[in-house]
Order: structure tokens, then sequence, then C-alpha cells
């Protein structure tokens, strides 16, 4: 009798102390744990009658379990904020990247455009698109917007590329939890 | 956390676990007793050990939840009984054969008695 309610006393100390365990381990395992501690106690007073020095053991033994879990899922936790952190940070920066790149595309071929009607007026050809092929016929200014409106549609397909790994990343990571 | 990542080392505990329910699913505490009978009392596991090591076990595909039974003998429904997987069984054999691999290497250095 004296040893049920001694053991009784040990699981609601045990209970207690597997508070201090991460949520998720505790919702976990919590129940199993206390069961098992009590069959380990239960089995232990049926061979000896003095239950103390094994139970602080088993105190013992799952602090330390304690402090290796809340280890283990605060580095977890951090690698998930840093994460986060960089997809929200790469988020915010390509909505500013975003419409500059559209912006500079849209100069860059309005400049382009200009240039054709100026090629078009000196040389006479009505042809727009011939300027592509006669290169030599446009001044210098109209290669540097080519280079413009090249690199802005670079940056804008580097930019949907970099969205959609995110997102792919992002549902991969929702799979595995 | 991964466990045995590229057939690395497996911990101590995370070996007995494995060799406990190689042969038949186990609730925690059974395998507590099985460790400690495999181990003829040498490896005492606590429940912060053995449920840390299960937990990540899990996460790493080396053991999973079984279906949940009544143990005759413990007649209690809410034991959750942990089974090994095709990948723990793979780990098993890969962790006994680098054993049996440096038990080899100690006898040719004549660290270890011939049989």
């Amino acid at each position: 009798m004296d040893s049920e309610l001694a053991i009784e006393r040990y699981c609601r100390w045990y209970r207690k102390l597997l508070r201090c365990y991460p949520k998720a381990h505790r919702q976990r395992f919590g129940e199993s744990m206390e069961q098992t501690f009590n069959d380990l106690c239960r089995e232990r007073a049926s061979a000896r009658p003095r239950l103390l020095g094994f139970v602080l053991w088993l105190l013992i033994e799952t602090a330390a379990g304690i402090l290796r879990e809340n280890g283990r899922y605060f580095v977890i936790r951090s690698r998930e904020f840093v994460r986060v952190a960089m997809g929200v940070g790469l988020a915010k920066f390509l909505r500013i990247v975003l419409p500059v790149a559209f912006f500079a595309a849209a100069v860059a071929a309005w400049v382009q455009m200009q240039n054709a009607v100026a090629v078009n007026i000196v040389t006479g050809v009505d042809n727009q698109l011939r300027h592509l092929f006669f290169r030599p016929l446009l001044p210098t200014h109209a290669y540097v917007a080519d280079v413009w409106l090249w690199t802005s549609v670079a940056c804008i397909l580097c930019g949907v590329i970099a969205v959609g790994r995110l997102l792919r990343a992002a549902k991969l990571d929702l799979r595995g939890k | 956390m991964a466990i045995n990542p590229r057939n690395s080392p497996l911990t101590p505990a995370v070996l007995h676990i494995l060799l406990a329910l190689s042969t038949q699913e186990r609730h925690g505490y059974g395998i507590m007793k099985q460790v400690e009978s495999d181990s003829q009392g040498k490896v005492k596991m606590g429940p912060g050990t053995l449920y840390g090591s299960l937990g990540r076990m899990i996460d790493a595909g080396l053991i999973r939840e079984s279906d949940k039974k009544v143990d005759p003998k413990m007649d209690d429904e809410r034991r959750v009984y942990y089974k090994i997987t095709a990948t723990g069984q793979k780990a098993l054999a890969a962790e006994l054969q680098r054993y049996r691999e440096v038990v080899t290497v100690a006898r040719q250095l004549r660290l270890s008695p011939t049989q």
C-alpha cells in the first residue's frame, strides 16, 4: 500500500518533469513515457521496497533527455526561422526588383523603337525589323539600348525562375511536414 | 535530424533498439526490457534516452509505429507498438557488417582471440 502511494507520488513528479519537454515531443511521447515510468516503478517495487534511488536515476536520465530534445528542437526552429527569413527577404527583394526590371525593359523597348524610327528617317528603310539585320546602320546608343533590353529580360527571367524555385521549395517543405 | 545517412555508424542506443525490434514489434517498456536482456544487464536505457531515440528513428524512417494492440500481459490498449522498417533492417545489417569488419581487423592485429 505504501509503495502504491509512493509510486503515485513519483508519477506526479514525473508528469511535472515531462512538461519541460518541447510541446511536439510531449504530445508525441508524453503518455507513453509516463506509462513506461509507471511500469518501471511497479516492476522495481515488486523486487525491492525502496524506490527512491531508482526513481532519482530515472528523473535525472529524463532531465538529460529534456536538455537534448530542447537543444534539438532549438536547432530545428532556428533553421526554419533562417529559411523563412530568407524566403521573406527574397520575396520582398523581388517585389522591388521585378517592377524596376519591367520598367527598365519598357524604357529600353521605347528607346529601341525611337532608334528604329530614326534609322527609317535617315536611311529610308521603312521596315522596322530590318534594323536587326543592318546593325552597322544603327547609332552607338542603340547598342546600349540593346544591352539594356536584354539585361532587363534576363533579370525578369531570373526573377521568375527564383520565384518558381522558392514556391517549389515551400511546397516540398509543406509536404515534408 | 537524420540518423545513418550514407551508412554512418549508429549510436549504441539506436543499435540496441533496432536489435530489440528485429525479432518482433514491441512497446517502449518491452524495448527497454529486451535491450537489458540482450546486453545481459550491461545497457540500461531510461525513458529519456529511449523515447528521444525512438523519435529520431521514426523521423529517419528506421522504425514506425505499429497498429495499437493489447499486450495480454500488460492488459493496456493505449500502448504504442513500434516495428522495424525495411530501411531499419538495412541499417542494422550494414551496422552488423561494419562490426564484423572491425572484429576482422582486430583479429588480424591479434587484438582479439581467433575462433
